[in-house]
């Protein structure tokens, strides 16, 4: 056979194996072995659809140059899963798929013991099909259109087609026909709700922005990403532990039953659901499809998350920050979601002002330059409703000043000030415990004044049922 | 023993080159890698230059041994090619050919990844092509019959080598190309026991040869039916601009009744993948190639090519007196009347034949000692060594069509004299000769007249004077013009 093989230009988004069964067919081969041996350099090679090896030596033997990377990032499923594994495990998920074994990365990858269905199977979507042909010539097989979780063409958003015949074994090559007489195929599923439509359609859009990520995103410790998120919603503790009943019971309603039976991620048919382990420490590799679901449920949809960490400027860190409320009982947890930069028209710097759902609130001047800055207090710009609680009850059990004060975190002047019945609603400027020495402190022009706090009405019913308990006892 | 069980057609070997593109000039050959990568389009004078031949020549060498000049003698044989208006008219035909079928497989477009299926050769031939993004190539192709040794093979393959045969493109614009290989012409040739089977199997073979692919050792099994999409694949694939197949009556089809099915083979290389074909034949073929081919041909908009043998007239004048320099005798001969009318009545206008026939006279002058060719010797030779063709030759001295018809290989019924097509090209072929005296300078004493003058000039000599002494000098002295070469 040949010493080198002029692979077909690869189309957008096609699918190495597409390429290959192209050659085949374009080099007139009457024996898939021949192509192989002419593509990989042995035909001891069985044409994978998802992850295939010996990349190096295709690479090396086609006339056409594209690198190995670039086989593997664009034309193959490796964008779609290595987002989710550890780094080193991609790279060297990747260093296996150009050398020339490739007979542990199904098993790295986790494909092998994974409960989605990973059959080799060729779909194609025929609208995508009609208009590559006017497009291109000829048809291709998408790579959009193998992924595990697409039922849908995210471009046409129509039920894909799955070949049936003319069908070859795993060690022959499948070429989408030129003519729609020359094959047959059925939807892959029918008789569709229209919510499930628009549902399915919406996992395909999702996953296909995920492997079109030029900088994979490094998603596979999920729960770092998702804990404010999460908080937001209800779903974490005051401990900041996971209400793991009610996250499994939401993405549930969220879905619908039939549509995570057919992707296989139904989370209350194993003892251990996926959820549990997509929000706990990272201990093992998700399936890319349950992740993004539980993305969606989350945030709307993957690109709203993407949004979300494509903070390039983020002078003060990513959320969540701590409270540094030393009244409340989640100081110094990282519990603040809100952070508002504005900055400081005197030096040019970054002013972040957090705000804490407890009604407490500071600024601090960026950027910061360790992970320890995210414990200073500037100013504080407004108490919150526990602090001044707190307050009372010091001086109702009559501690000192400079007790309370101690107590509070505060100055001592702070406290008399508010002791004898200043508005803790209103906001005056105080000396920063902790500012940083410096030869003149910037005179604030206009003390900006915070946005109307929510109050978390179960938290102040927490604390109040606490404060009754207390009096009750006195009396 | 050799590896192939199939009879050996010879292919002619060209130039392999790498693309570099250039401004075709014309719109709708822009934008074309195919196009843009051939050489620019020649105009007459550029390939009169080309094809243009000499042996090495020195008049000093007619005092060299008897047995060094008989080598010298040789050379005619080798290196003799004197343009003629037909080779500028084949020239012109092979140019449009080449880029009229290119225009409509630029690799950049759908066609290109079209035709390169092997499913899609199925649809072009139900004719189901109606769907797709791809034009109807235009039917190209014709055939160039004529006697044997007339110069069809030899004027063919030195036009086809002034194009690369092989163009490699990389990148087109910053562009990857789809087709890394484009083949520019292939030229093969059929043996005496050729068939369309060995015809297909030889041209896998050849496109191996060239772009190093296996196809022949992959298919050597096959049958001309299962042969047949394969070629046109492999020629859509490697972008082939014209497949020539030389001596076309051999093929054992042709000799019978299976002409048709030959003939159909061949329309449908062209039809199915607008591959220009050139087909190339003896007389012989003629029966063959009328019908099917000739209305391909005909379509194709390329004039009538058969060649016929010379008439005694101006250009087989200028061909003679191209010939006549290379003299290694003792004493040089000037070609007079004479010696035109001798060599005519025993060639009888074959080019090949008048060429061997100066050499052997020349070789037999020299064995004898005799001091220069005389016509007597030219007829002596001619008896002597022409003997098998002279029944042929007698033929064509007698006109007679049916004594003609008797030797299949010199029969020209299929010659259409028509009048006004007659005077077209009669005018034409003026104006052709006059481009070529022009480039090769035909009028020696004229030239030499404006060289000398011009040297004068250049001294300081007033023009009118230069001319007057210029002219002079030349007419005393042309005789020694082969000692001194002026226009070295």
């Amino acid at each position: 056979m040949n010493e080198w093989c002029a692979l077909p230009i690869p189309y957008p988004d096609e699918l190495l194996y597409s390429v290959i069964a192209r050659y085949h067919i374009r080099s007139n081969n009457t024996s898939p072995k021949w192509t192989l041996r002419e593509v990989f350099g042995t035909d001891n090679v069985i044409p994978t659809i998802d992850l295939p090896s010996h990349l190096d030596a295709l690479s090396r033997r086609n006339v056409v140059q594209i690198m190995a990377d670039e086989w593997i990032n664009r034309h193959t499923f490796y964008t779609y899963y290595a987002p989710f594994l550890p780094d080193s495990l991609a790279i060297r998920v990747k260093a296996l798929m150009r050398s020339t074994d490739g007979s542990g990365i199904h098993a790295l990858v986790g494909i092998t013991a994974s409960t989605i269905d990973q059959t080799n199977r060729l779909w194609f979507c025929p609208s995508c099909y009609e208009q590559d042909i006017q497009r291109y010539g000829e048809p291709y097989w998408h790579r959009i259109h193998q992924l595990p979780g697409v039922y849908l063409c995210p471009h046409h958003r129509r039920v894909l087609h799955e070949l049936t015949s003319p069908l070859s074994d795993r060690h022959g090559l499948n070429v989408l026909p030129i003519s729609r007489h020359m094959f047959r195929s059925i939807a892959v599923i029918e008789d569709l709700p229209n919510k499930l439509i628009d549902r399915l359609s919406d996992i395909a859009e999702d996953i296909h922005l995920l492997v079109q990520q030029n900088k994979l995103p490094a998603l596979y410790d999920l729960r770092k990403a998702i804990l404010p998120r999460l908080t937001e919603k209800g779903f974490v503790t005051v401990l900041s532990r996971i209400r793991q009943q009610k996250l499994c019971e939401q993405p549930v309603l969220f879905y619908g039953r039939e549509l995570l039976d057919l992707l296989d991620s139904d989370p209350l048919e194993v003892r251990y659901s996926w959820l549990e382990q997509s929000t706990r420490t990272a201990r093992r590799a998700v399936h890319p499809l349950r992740q993004l679901l539980l993305i969606r449920f989350l945030y709307g949809s993957f690109r709203e998350f993407l949004n979300r960490t494509d903070v390039t400027n983020a002078p003060f860190g990513n959320a969540p920050w701590p409270c540094l409320n030393k009244a409340a009982d989640h100081y110094k947890n990282l519990v603040v979601t809100q952070c508002d930069i504005t900055r400081c028209s005197d030096t040019g710097q970054p002013v972040g002002t957090f705000v804490c759902s407890c009604g407490f609130s500071y600024s601090r001047r960026g950027p910061d330059r360790s992970e320890e800055e995210k414990y200073y207090r500037g100013r504080i710009k407004s108490f919150g409703p526990i602090w001044s609680d707190k307050l009372k009850q010091c001086m109702q059990e009559g501690m000192s000043y400079r007790s309370t004060a101690e107590r509070l975190g505060v100055d001592t002047n702070t406290v008399i000030k508010y002791a004898n019945g200043k508005s803790p609603v209103r906001e005056v400027p105080l000396k920063p415990k902790h500012a940083k020495k410096s030869g003149t402190a910037p005179t604030p022009k206009n003390t900006r004044k915070s946005p109307r706090m929510r109050v978390d009405w179960e938290k102040r019913d927490l604390e109040l049922s606490w404060n009754v308990e207390q009096v009750c006892k006195a009396i | 023993m050799s590896e192939f069980d199939v009879p050996l057609f010879h292919f002619s070997r060209g130039e392999f080159v790498e693309a570099d593109y250039q401004d075709p000039l014309l719109e709708d050959y822009r934008n074309n890698p195919l196009l843009e990568a051939l050489p620019p389009i020649w105009d007459d004078k550029t390939v009169v230059n080309e094809l243009a031949s000499e042996p090495i020549f020195n008049a000093s060498e007619r005092d060299l041994p008897v047995h060094l000049r008989l080598h010298c003698v040789q050379r005619i044989s080798r290196d003799f090619f004197r343009p003629l208006s037909r080779h500028l008219e084949l020239q012109q035909s092979i140019s449009r050919l080449i880029r009229d079928g290119y225009v409509g497989r630029n690799p950049l477009t759908l066609n290109y990844a079209f035709r390169a299926r092997k499913d899609a050769y199925e649809l072009i031939m139900q004719g189901n092509t109606s769907g797709y993004p791809v034009n109807t190539p235009t039917s190209a192709g014709f055939a160039l019959v004529g006697i044997s040794g007339i110069g069809k093979s030899s004027s063919l393959l030195r036009i086809l080598q002034m194009y690369p045969q092989v163009i490699l493109h990389r990148k087109y614009r910053g562009q990857d190309m789809p087709a890394p290989f484009q083949i520019v012409w292939l030229k093969m040739d059929c043996p005496h026991d050729g068939s369309i089977r060995g015809l297909c199997l030889n041209f896998l073979l050849a496109v191996d040869s060239l772009v190093g692919t296996k196809y022949y050792k992959k298919n050597v099994t096959k049958n001309p039916d299962e042969l047949l999409p394969l070629m046109a694949q492999a020629a859509a694939v490697h972008c082939l601009g014209v497949l020539v197949i030389d001596e076309i009556q051999n093929l054992q089809e042709a000799k019978d009744d299976r002409a048709a099915q030959m003939l159909n083979f061949f329309v449908q290389l062209v039809n199915t993948i607008g591959l220009p074909v050139i087909l190339v034949g003896t007389y012989k073929a003629l029966p063959a190639l009328n019908g099917e081919f000739r209305n391909a041909r005909r379509n194709s908009g390329q004039g009538d090519a058969t060649w016929h043998h010379f008439k005694k007239d101006e250009e087989w004048n200028w061909l003679l007196q191209g010939l006549w320099k290379y003299q290694w005798t003792d004493k040089k001969v000037e070609l007079d009347q004479e010696f035109i009318d001798v060599m005519y009545e025993e060639s009888q206008g074959i080019s090949d034949i008048a060429i061997k026939l100066f050499m052997l006279t020349q070789w037999r002058a020299l064995d004898k000692e005799l001091e220069s060719v005389t016509p007597g010797l030219i007829r002596s030779v001619a008896k002597d060594r022409l003997t098998l063709i002279r029944p042929a030759l007698e033929a064509l001295r007698s006109g007679k069509k049916a004594q003609i018809q008797k030797f299949a290989d010199i029969y020209d019924s299929v010659s259409i004299d028509d009048y006004l097509d007659r005077i077209e090209a009669e005018q034409r072929q003026a104006e052709r000769l006059e481009v070529i005296r022009t480039e090769l300078g035909y009028d020696v004493t004229e030239q030499t007249i404006n060289e000398v003058s011009a040297w004068l000039i250049e001294a300081g000599v007033t023009q009118a004077i230069a001319s007057q002494a210029a002219e002079e000098v030349t007419k005393l002295h042309l005789h020694e013009l082969d000692e001194i070469d002026l226009h070295n």
